[in-house]
């Protein structure tokens, strides 16, 4: 099931629930795209990377664009593009208003954004679920859609300036240019690890997707983001099955395996440690 | 405490909801009042597009997303979309 709902100011939404799908074309417009269930595995600029339910990416306008989904169960996605004067429009106001957070900083008159995997959580979260609920109820209401788009890329705002600026002011280099460059390798690092959070990944494969030595990896990846990358993993890893134990029917040794989990044991460890319930606890107090 | 001779109004928005309005007669009485929604944005569209005017933008308060508006007589109207930021 697939539906494309395209709206006077040339703001797009297209939904669609699917097992298998592949589509390469040029994203002419900025995006940004969830997926609710399942893995959506993309490629931009030759960069392979998934976004699962947890993570949300943006694409800007003129990118060569690669997504192909291949699953068993059906993966629904939404994707969401803003048209150009709608985000000019945005991005001024934002910029100028007393509350932007952008502000002090250099208006641009078209924003450009790392173009990556972002947390999908938080008011984000909310709205998004709100305007895809609206839309499978047959919305055409344009002025809310549009209002609900506002309050995306609102929200996205606020995320990129925690997720990217504040994080540039955390890296101690002193040149903008330097601590911009090594903010963008640590995001590929980020990108890499949440896309094959998995598979047995090392340091030195991480490294090698960030363009770091491993030294300078580990040193600005916890001055950014205050963990360590393998911190980073095994949050993903526990907060993936928390979502497998609550969403799905798996039994407890097939989340192990289906989150890069070697043995069921240190697992169930980590899990009590970080949650203050073991996983088959934390299952059954969400089935009631 | 209403009295007898005091005037009020009772207002059934819907088959839950009732709002009570009477006269200000008290010290502490308030002229607030707290409405709980489950889409603050689509109320906010539909108010807007019947000609209500708010105070302000919709708004991210640590409780959830809320509106704000009042009526010709003073009553200030709060719509709030409570959000548990918590719970994935």
């Amino acid at each position: 099931m697939r539906y494309v709902k395209e709206l006077s100011n040339r703001n797009k939404i297209v939904s669609e629930s699917t097992c298998e799908a592949l589509y390469e074309q040029q994203n002419d417009a900025y995006t940004i795209k969830f997926v609710f269930s399942g893995t959506e595995n993309c490629e931009i600029n030759k960069r392979k990377f998934s976004i699962y339910p947890d993570t949300f990416a943006v694409v800007n306008a003129g990118t060569n664009f690669c997504s192909k989904i291949d699953s068993i169960s059906p993966v629904n996605t939404l994707s969401v593009s803003f048209g150009e004067n709608f985000v000019k429009d945005f991005h001024h106001t934002f910029s100028n208003s007393n509350e932007g957070l952008l502000n002090g900083k250099e208006v641009k008159g078209t924003p450009a954004f790392i173009e990556s995997l972002y947390p999908f959580s938080g008011d984000m979260r909310f709205n998004v679920l709100h305007l895809k609920s609206q839309l499978d109820k047959g919305l055409k209401d344009e002025m809310l859609i549009n209002e609900y788009m506002y309050h995306c890329l609102l929200n996205y705002y606020k995320i990129y300036d925690k997720e990217v600026l504040q994080k540039l002011d955390k890296l101690s280099f002193i040149k903008t240019k330097t601590r911009e460059e090594v903010l963008k390798r640590l995001t590929l690092a980020k990108e890499y690890i949440s896309s094959n959070y998995n598979q047995n990944i090392t340091l030195e494969n991480i490294a090698e997707q960030a363009c770091l030595s491993v030294n300078h990896l580990l040193r600005t990846f916890k001055e950014a983001y205050e963990i360590s990358p393998y911190q980073f993993l095994m949050q993903l890893r526990l907060n993936r099955a928390k979502k497998l134990l609550q969403t799905t029917s798996y039994t407890l040794n097939e989340i192990v395996g289906l989150v890069g989990f070697e043995c069921p044991s240190s697992f169930i460890r980590l899990f009590k440690h970080t949650f203050n319930i073991t996983p088959l606890k934390y299952k059954k107090s969400r089935l009631n | 405490m209403i009295c007898d001779e005091e005037k009020a109004i009772l207002v059934k928005v819907d088959g839950d909801t009732n709002i009570f309005l009477s006269e200000h007669k008290h010290q502490n009485q308030t002229n607030k009042i707290l409405l709980t929604s489950d889409d603050c944005l689509e109320d906010y569209c539909r108010l807007k597009s019947r000609g209500v005017i708010f105070k302000k933008a919709p708004s991210y308060l640590s409780e959830g997303l809320s509106i704000e508006f009042s009526d010709p007589y003073g009553n200030d109207f709060i719509i709030l979309e409570q959000r548990n930021y918590n719970e994935e």
